[in-house]
């Protein structure tokens, strides 16, 4: 799927619907050109090819979206325009790079060239060794982009409504109820 | 004086007191103007993120770097986010002097902070309406709690505040709808608290919000659906607003006119008459100058901006400022402060789970310094909380169809502490305006230069401690205490820059917020407060300003104003 259409169908349809023309126009004012173009904002091809890979595999398509079915790669390119300072979006492009070049030498060639068994095999020992520790002060590429990936997921559409019990008018509040047996988060629109 | 620009009452502002004066006052049948500088905001029609979900914005949960930029202060408070910006000034456009650091937050539209306020509600005791007075430090309030209760209880009643009796002497129960429940983790928690402190007790919250209501009961206000998503304004109505609730009100006594885009310049004083008789506006997107009349003007346009007003009011009599023969007008600026938590998982109770987002905390009133003076520094602070399932983890270990799964369930129990205290009143902590630096629309700056003392900083050493010995008794495993340097002005609790008090010479407010100098000014929002005290300040606000209402058409009916 092309960009303008993941920003589409992530953005402003569904807005329209609900709030009707007057809306729309406020915020296509708003949206400027990131709802306008095809072209990747920051990152290069590259870069974006592998933090496609990178986020599929920590995650894939199951009975829910994977993270590149509901375009986590398209909003952190543009998170990475709009949101991140210069010096954040810096630790992260050259994280990709460096995580890249880290793999060529370990696996023997780019991680979004090894098939989806070998990403597992090459991401899961890393994951377990960076997300296990605590980071006062300066925190490695691979921990920033996982809860970037993450959190991003869990803020798309599908992401929320394929994984949890979305539920955006709870009614009144209960403080003290049985666990369902599946356990599965409840959410609302709380952002 | 042109007929048209003629009023009964004239009320500056449209925010928590304003709301509160325009219904009082047209209630009583007074033709009543109030003056609103920001753009008008109609309940439900404009607020336009109310059901939106976080997909439909597009950065969702994140502010972009120009966000941050045009809104370098607000965008710090927890509810500024895409949704609620068009709440929030845009810093760049509002500018004002920090002689020392003072976070200013706020909304210029109707309603003001209204739409953005935290809802806890409550009631002042004796405990800090004698404060002052027993330890020498600011002047004595000029009431006390028996004059105020029954004003409590009939705001209360209008606005709806849910909350549960609790017979704690300086934390006075009210008129309560049925409270937010405590959930599974707060039950567990409260219980060993209480088991390990005679003294404290953990209840639900007291907020201003519709739990129950009775047909017809709160005029189209509707109960809380448990979103937890005030700060877009509520499409129920389930939150106190000025807007969903008070101006209705006035609204419907066909007495109300509001003005938007009006910015009160300055207020007419009549040497002669020795009264206000009116208030000079600039249009905000127009410029233009207006004059507006009324036999009596209450100024409700939050603390800082009603007592720059006043600063700005300058007459042959009063030189420094109208009302302000007793100098103190400006002085005295208090705000509480926290900025202490603290955090801890609660082992166990997995099989408990609570449904909706509850839009409330729970509460431990103050403990320190209640019967007699204890501790090492004077008056208290007050801890609130509340327990939840960890959500949505996002800095777990696992990749793939594991991680989906585990990510998808509910975590632990995690109960978290925070703490709000009082400040005392210092004549150094001050707002002026300062003539030298302009706005866009030609009005002097505010300067504001306040600074927490040795009191505020003594008490922290043992609110910290409290709370790491609290989250101890509650049997909470990984347990963190943090605290950062509180900034004045970030609790949003900015008061009493024009206070009460007994003596002319020494307060610019008598006991019904009347000004002592000028008997058809009155002064009903935060910068009335002699003491801060440690709770929420809202509702004490809202009920003086229906009793100082009373007082004026009273005082009217009698020809005295």
């Amino acid at each position: 799927m092309k960009r303008r259409q993941a920003l589409k169908k992530s953005g402003w349809i569904g807005a329209s619907a609900i709030f009707g023309p007057g809306f729309m126009m406020a915020l296509q004012g708003c949206a400027s050109d990131s709802v306008l173009t095809d072209e990747l904002l920051v990152f290069n091809p590259a870069q974006f090819a592998l933090t496609q890979a990178i986020a599929d595999t920590i995650l894939p398509r199951t009975e829910s979206p994977s993270a590149t079915d509901v375009h986590v790669p398209e909003f952190m390119d543009l998170l990475l325009r709009d949101v991140f300072s210069n010096e954040a979006k810096e630790h992260l492009l050259k994280g990709l790079d460096q995580f890249d070049l880290d793999c060529k030498s370990v696996a023997g060639k780019s991680f979004a060239k090894l098939d989806a068994a070998e990403r597992h095999d090459y991401l899961g020992p890393l994951d377990q060794k960076v997300m296990s520790a605590r980071y006062p002060d300066k925190i490695p590429f691979y921990y920033t982009f996982k809860k970037l990936c993450l959190g991003i997921y869990y803020s798309t559409e599908e992401g929320i409504k394929q994984n949890l019990k979305y539920n955006p008018i709870p009614g009144s509040y209960q403080g003290d109820i049985a666990l369902s047996d599946d356990g599965i988060i409840e959410v609302g629109n709380e952002m | 004086m042109q007929n048209d620009h003629t009023y009964d009452a004239i009320v500056v502002g449209s925010g928590m007191t304003g709301g509160w004066a325009a219904k009082e006052l047209t209630e009583k049948g007074l033709k009543t103007l109030v003056l609103e500088r920001g753009r008008d905001v109609k309940h439900v029609q404009d607020y336009p993120t109310a059901q939106k979900p976080p997909w439909q914005f597009e950065h969702r949960g994140h502010l972009t770097k120009d966000e941050k930029d045009q809104y370098h202060i607000q965008h710090t408070k927890y509810n500024f986010d895409a949704s609620s910006k068009h709440f929030f000034v845009n810093d760049k456009e509002h500018p004002y002097v920090q002689e020392k650091p003072f976070w200013w937050f706020r909304g210029y539209q109707t309603g003001g902070r209204s739409l953005l306020w935290g809802r806890g509600a409550y009631r002042f005791s004796d405990l800090e309406f004698e404060a002052n007075l027993k330890d020498g430090v600011g002047v004595d309030w000029p009431i006390r709690y028996k004059d105020i209760s029954r004003w409590y209880d009939y705001v209360e009643e209008f606005i709806g505040v849910a909350g549960s009796k609790e017979n704690i002497w300086q934390f006075p129960d009210g008129k309560f709808l049925p409270p937010f429940e405590l959930n599974a983790g707060e039950k567990v928690v409260k219980e060993r608290l209480e088991a390990h402190y005679p003294d404290r007790k953990l209840i639900p919250n007291r907020v201003a919000h519709i739990t129950q209501a009775k047909p017809g009961q709160f005029k189209g206000r509707g109960p809380c659906q448990s979103r937890n998503m005030c700060h877009r304004g509520c499409p129920y109505g389930a939150f106190f607003s000025s807007n969903s609730s008070t101006l209705p009100a006035a609204y419907d006594t066909g007495n109300l006119t509001l003005q938007s885009h009006a910015l009160v310049e300055s207020v007419i004083y009549d040497d002669q008459k020795d009264r206000v008789t009116g208030v000079r506006v600039i249009d905000s997107e127009t410029r233009e100058t207006t004059e507006y009349f009324a036999k009596v003007i209450f100024l409700c346009a939050s603390t800082l901006p009603s007592t720059a007003i006043l600063l700005n009011s300058k007459t042959p009599r009063f030189s420094d400022g109208l009302a302000n023969s007793s100098g103190v007008l400006g002085h005295y600026l208090m705000d509480h402060h926290g900025g202490i938590s603290g955090s801890g998982i609660l082992e166990g109770y997995e099989d408990r789970v609570y449904s909706g987002s509850r839009p409330a905390m729970v509460a431990i009133p103050r403990f320190r310094n209640i019967a007699s003076q204890e501790m090492d520094f004077l008056r208290g602070y007050g801890v609130w909380g509340g327990a939840s399932r960890v959500k949505l983890n996002t800095s777990q270990v696992g990749i793939g169809p594991d991680l989906k799964e585990k990510m998808n369930k509910y975590g632990p129990w995690s109960m978290t502490l925070g703490c709000q205290s009082e400040t005392l009143p210092n004549f150094d902590n001050k707002v002026t305006i300062d003539e030298d630096n302009r706005d866009a629309h030609g009005m002097p700056m505010l300067k504001i230069s306040a600074a927490y003392g040795d009191n505020e900083r003594r008490m922290r050493v043992d609110i910290k401690e409290q709370i790491g010995e609290m989250l101890e008794v509650m049997g909470l495993k990984n347990i963190s205490v943090n605290e950062s340097e509180p900034i004045f002005g970030n609790t949003v609790h900015e008061m009493g820059t024009a206070r009460m008090g007994r003596d002319p010479k020494t307060s610019v407010l008598n006991a019904f917020n009347q000004c002592h100098d000028v008997p058809n000014l009155f002064v009903t929002d935060g910068s009335c407060m002699t003491s801060s005290g440690n709770v929420s300040t809202s509702l004490t606000y809202m009920a003086l300003t229906a009793r100082a209402v009373d007082y004026a058409v009273r005082e009217m009916q009698k020809g005295n104003i």
